[in-house]
């Protein structure tokens, strides 16, 4: 087991280059002394005293294309509007694209075989109960900008990392 | 464009990779390396290893992959009995919440001319500095105004020890009973309710219910959103078996409504008027399980008019009767009792609530009729509710005449909103009146035993309860709080009432206001001192959810700059007082044993907490605190805690089963966990022969409560017209501190929105997307209108999550609380809606 | 869809003693590969196959082995020669969960 291994210090200079957060709001900056620090608040600098117009209310983003996900397990995202998407004892609109008959129509991705698995990991013909509920897991986009940088680094940006860090040719 | 041949080989292999190691991570089993070729060799291994989801208390728990001291990849874990391989959304996203790029990673003093300053700007220290200022602060407070001037707020997101650590810094050591965790503002009304009807804490059944159950109802609980993995477990069970009904109540229309057989809008508050009626409604059609109604209950009739909970000053709370003695009752007969609930019959009741007689029928079937077994399911509806405790009693009310409790498919299920509201914050005792193990101060002999346990001289406890949560954002106003400390969560977005009385608290000049964080919340920046923290995989942690299970995880990743666990704070905090800076010369003077130690030495180097060395820690993790303090510092301080429990139907297993498996639902005996307490057969605690036993009471029955509708503390009048409910959302954890900084939660729903019924919103010339302002007695927000989204609220009330920063809506809210539980009720305040034109 | 591959693993449960022989059963699967397995009788298969249709056809299969107690699927990815843009960007299609 190797659990210990240490952090590697490429990665720990390219996390602090890009350190400067992007963020909406910078509060209780200090001007007077250089040592002193903005510090963000996700309020666009506006004092929680007081009050500011909101944001409009962003649309969901609708262009249909795919996302790549930050590593396998991650649910997609819904790259299309889903409004007066029923999902009810009824009627389950989702899975009139997304199932195995319906996809050559609609050209949807299939709901994946794993969610035919039921609680006792037995395979069902169809899509099990427990994973009926879609958007449970399953999240439009609206066209929102980020509030603050997401550093996260996927696996593939690490290992990539290190093949530069070794002198390997980046992976293309 | 690269090659497409050489890179389909290549994606391929990597697929592949992928797909075989998480299986053998699920299977703890290693992976044959390169047993066909294809597996590109050690590039792909991920070290995987346990831990329960960061957010909700439902507890899932997740498998953790970790490459180079990074988080890269989080899953659900099929070996968990919760969750069974599924997470929510904000659980399949738990791998970006500690990689926000504004993560907290020094100490910031407020300072001016090189000086902390109240008035100056936030600038960076060492830790050296930080607790130099602190226990500066600390001892001048201790010295002016005594241990009632010196506080502190957690929360159900404290790992268990970090809770038990708080708790001795606070009870034993500055002798200040003023801890109390944000648990408060969630739970209490459920403690009190369970505290009130069995003499003891917490659910007799667990998840396993869900399975075996005939019908669910949900008591003002949108599980759909806030407790989503259970609602899976529901949905399944509805789905797949036709005879099973679902009923949810609440007073607006949410998701779980998507699977209600029996939907119910109620008026805000009649839930307690329902409640009585379902009792009246069994009595009448006689369904009452009399056996077991006279072999395991007791009658009583609780004190009425009981106040809200406000200022005493509050014409409302000076008016209340018995707002001093809320929590009193006098015996009475089951004859009597029949005679209380007679008067809420289904006309009356139907009037009230605006719910239809046939559908309040159908509902009071399900537990009237004794061939259905019926989940009851509750959590902020019941208990964020000025009469929390009697919604809690009444709900016991109705399981307890049936019989419908303590056996697989018949319970009253109380839901928990935080990871370890159940392990923390109640278990361990960090409320201003309770120590561990469901002791509370005002008990002597509960003071003495814990004493004992905890080797300090008798009367070190004090018997007076300590502020709560509420009552210490008054105090801080007030100026007789004047050192606080703040741990893991943002109050100042998440307390009542902000305006009025937490701003003016926490910016008062007299006070001291120290917040630890990993993100700069708005707490944080209320703040004098900022403490940077490490959070959840970055510390060996244990958490206990709401089904009795508690759970632990290891340290898999280091924690950013200089941040720091909780735990390691407050450790390190206590080795700058000696015992003369912190109790009073008479009492070192009868007790001279403790003269010139340090309280670290009282706290944690007493041969107990520090037992256990380093080389316990199971091989492949780090450990911070341990490393630091040179004794396996969270091991210790479980093993001293567990004894409070061992032997008094709190049985916790030892620390290292907690490791290997995943979590085990107390109490633990003889190695095997207890899935319905009080049952015989199931209850090791339940003496043979006796089929029921509540031993909470020493007369081992459950106590019947008679209890009436009482109205709102604030209600709708001319002036504000609307009631005002808030609450959470699928996709951010409580304030958004973690969740907003996930860009793909942040999308999901990047803004709080004020959800109207059209017609409201058309009598205010208000369209979707136009501004509004929501006003009340207290203050005001700007907010956006959704007239058809998620939430259908009728008309006269709106909805307003509180996730969003931008919007505080708890500038807003009233700090009426339940009388006895001290919860405010931030489901109902009156509020208006005025558009904003520009 | 042509060309696409169906990249699937699965855990399979089997008695001690049928081990060998199982694992031997299994081995000679087209398109399965056994990348891992333990004394307890664990073992970690990724499959390839054309559709998904062939991972339940290997399960039920794998079921019908002697010894075999139980087969979880937990991942499933399709792997379609259009999505790729090397491995920096992984266009997968599939909810792939455990």
């Amino acid at each position: 087991m190797s659990r210990l291994r240490g952090f590697s210090p490429i990665l720990a200079a390219g996390l602090l280059a890009a350190a400067i957060p992007l963020i909406g709001g910078i509060a209780l900056i200090g001007i007077a002394a250089a040592q002193e620090v903005a510090v963000s608040d996700l309020r666009d600098g506006v004092p929680p005293t007081e009050e500011a117009a909101p944001p409009p209310i962003f649309n969901e983003i609708n262009d249909d294309k795919r996302r790549a996900r930050n590593y396998p397990e991650q649910p997609p995202v819904i790259p299309h509007n889903i409004r007066d998407y029923p999902i009810t004892l009824n009627a389950n609109k989702c899975l009139t694209c997304h199932t195995r008959e319906f996809t050559a129509q609609s050209q949807a991705p299939m709901i994946s075989i794993t969610h035919f698995m039921d609680r006792d990991s037995q395979i069902l013909a169809t899509v099990t109960p427990r994973r009926y509920f879609c958007t449970q897991c399953h999240v439009t986009q609206a066209d929102a900008p980020d509030l603050v940088e997401n550093q996260f680094m996927p696996i593939e940006e690490i290992l990539r990392a290190f093949r530069e860090q070794d002198g390997e040719e980046p992976n293309p | 464009m690269p090659e497409s041949g050489s890179l389909k080989l290549t994606r391929r292999q990597v697929i592949k990779a992928k797909a075989a190691a998480i299986a053998a991570g699920v299977a703890g089993i290693p992976v044959a390396e390169a047993a066909n070729g294809i597996i590109p060799g050690d590039e792909a291994r991920l070290d995987w290893s346990k831990a329960p989801c960061r957010f909700c208390g439902t507890g899932c728990g997740v498998m953790v992959a970790v490459r180079d001291n990074r988080v890269v990849a989080t899953h659900g874990d099929i070996h968990a009995e919760v969750n069974r391989g599924l997470n929510c959304v904000k659980g399949y996203f738990l791998s970006k919440i500690m990689y926000g790029a504004d993560r907290l990673t020094q100490p910031l003093l407020r300072m001016k001319d090189g000086k902390y300053a109240k008035d100056g700007e936030f600038t960076p220290v060492t830790w050296e500095q930080a607790f130099d200022e602190m226990a500066v602060q600390w001892k001048r407070v201790l010295k002016e105004k005594g241990p009632t001037a010196v506080g502190m707020f957690g929360s159900g997101q404290w790992t268990v020890w970090e809770g038990y650590a708080a708790l001795k810094l606070m009870k034993a050591g500055f002798r200040s009973n003023n801890i109390d965790p944000n648990a408060r503002h969630c739970m209490a009304s459920a403690v009190g309710g369970f505290m009130r009807t069995f003499g003891m804490d917490e659910p007799m059944g667990c998840y396993d219910d869900i399975e075996v159950a005939d019908a669910f109802v949900l008591w003002g609980s949108n599980m759909a959103e806030m407790h989503p993995i259970l609602w899976t477990r529901v949905a399944d069970r509805r789905l797949s078996a036709a005879h099973v009904k679902v009923c949810v109540m609440s007073t607006f229309e949410h998701r779980s409504f998507d699977l209600a057989d029996i939907p119910m809008v109620f008026a805000p508050q009649t839930d307690l008027a329902i409640l009585n009626f379902i009792a009246h409604h069994i009595i009448s059609t006689n369904r009452v399980n009399r056996a077991f109604v006279d072999a395991h209950t007791s009658f009583r009739r609780g004190a009425t008019d009981i106040g809200y909970g406000l200022r005493p000053e509050h014409p409302r709370e000076a008016a209340a009767a018995n707002a001093d003695k809320a929590n009193d009752s006098e015996p009475m007969t089951f004859e009597e009792f029949a005679a209380f609930v007679a008067e809420y019959d289904v006309d009356k009741v139907a009037e009230l609530s605006g719910v239809p007689k046939e559908r309040l029928i159908e509902l009071a079937e399900l537990y009237a009729d004794p061939g259905i077994k019926v989940v009851s399911f509750w959590t902020m509806g019941f208990n964020q509710h000025t009469r929390g405790v009697w919604a809690n009693n009444m709900i016991y009310n109705i399981h307890l005449l049936t019989g419908k409790i303590a056996e697989p498919g018949n319970s009253p299920f109380s839901l928990t909103g935080q990871p370890s509201a159940c392990g923390t914050a109640r278990e361990v005792g960090t409320f201003s009146h309770r120590l561990p193990a469901d002791m509370v101060v005002t008990n002597p002999e509960h003071r003495k035993h814990a004493e004992e346990i905890w080797q300090v001289p008798a009367g070190t406890i004090p018997e007076k309860p300590g502020y709560h949560a509420v009552l210490q954002n008054r105090m801080l106003k007030d100026g007789k709080l004047n050192a606080y400390w703040v741990q893991v969560n943002n109050n100042m977005q998440a307390g009542p009432n902000m305006n009025e009385e937490g701003w003016p608290g926490y910016r008062n000049p007299d006070n001291f206001i120290v917040v630890s964080d990993a993100y700069p919340t708005v707490t944080a920046l209320a703040a004098d001192l900022i403490l940077p923290t490490a959070m959840w995989v970055e510390k060996e942690g244990a958490y206990g959810n709401a089904e009795r299970r508690t759970h632990f995880w290891h340290q898999l990743v280091t924690a950013p700059g200089e941040s720091r666990s909780d735990l390691w704070q407050i450790m390190e905090f206590s080795t700058r007082f000696t015992m003369e800076d912190v109790w009073p010369a008479d009492f070192l003077d009868a007790n001279p044993a403790f003269k010139g130690k340090s309280l670290f030495d009282v706290l944690f180097g007493n041969g107990s907490v520090n037992k256990y060395p380093v080389s316990d820690i199971e091989e492949g993790y780090a450990n911070h605190e341990s490393e630091y303090f040179g004794f396996y510092v969270q091991k210790g301080l479980f093993e001293e805690y567990a004894g409070f429990g061992r032997g008094h139907a709190h049985d916790l297993a030892p620390f290292d089963t907690y490791h290997q498996v995943r979590g085990l639902r107390w109490p633990v005996v003889d190695g095997k966990e207890t899935r319905w307490r009080y049952r015989e057969g199931y209850d090791p605690y339940v003496e043979a022969g006796r089929s029921v036993q509540f031993y909470g009471y020493k007369d081992k029955r459950a106590l019947i409560f008679a209890l009436p509708y009482e109205p709102a503390a604030e209600s709708p009048d001319a002036e504000y017209d609307m009631w005002l409910s808030t609450g959470r959302v699928l996709e951010h954890w409580h304030s958004g501190s973690m969740t907003r900084r996930v860009p793909e939660l942040n999308r999901a729903v990047p803004n709080a929105l004020c959800y109207m019924h059209p017609d409201d919103a058309k009598a205010r010339n208000v369209r979707r997307g136009e501004e509004v302002r929501v006003i009340s007695r207290r203050g005001e927000i700007r907010v956006r209108v959704e007239t058809r989204g998620r939430n259908k609220p009728p008309r006269g009330l709106v909805f307003v999550p509180w996730f969003d920063e931008g919007r505080l809506i708890n500038k807003v809210t009233l700090d009426a609380t339940d009388p006895i539980s001290k919860q405010t009720d931030f489901k109902k305040c009156a509020v208006r809606i005025e558009k904003v034109t520009s | 869809m042509p060309d696409e591959v169906h990249i699937s693993s699965l855990i399979v449960h089997v008695r001690p003693e049928c081990h060998q022989a199982a694992r031997a059963d299994i081995a000679a699967r087209d398109g399965v590969e056994i990348h891992g397995d333990d004394a307890e009788g664990k073992m970690v298969l990724v499959l390839e196959t054309p559709s998904e249709a062939e991972i339940l056809g290997h399960i039920a299969a794998i079921n019908d082995i002697p010894g075999i107690i139980a087969t979880s699927l937990i991942y499933h990815e399709i792997d379609r020669p259009d999505a790729g843009h090397g491995i920096e960007s992984p266009d997968q299609e599939e909810v792939t969960d455990a």
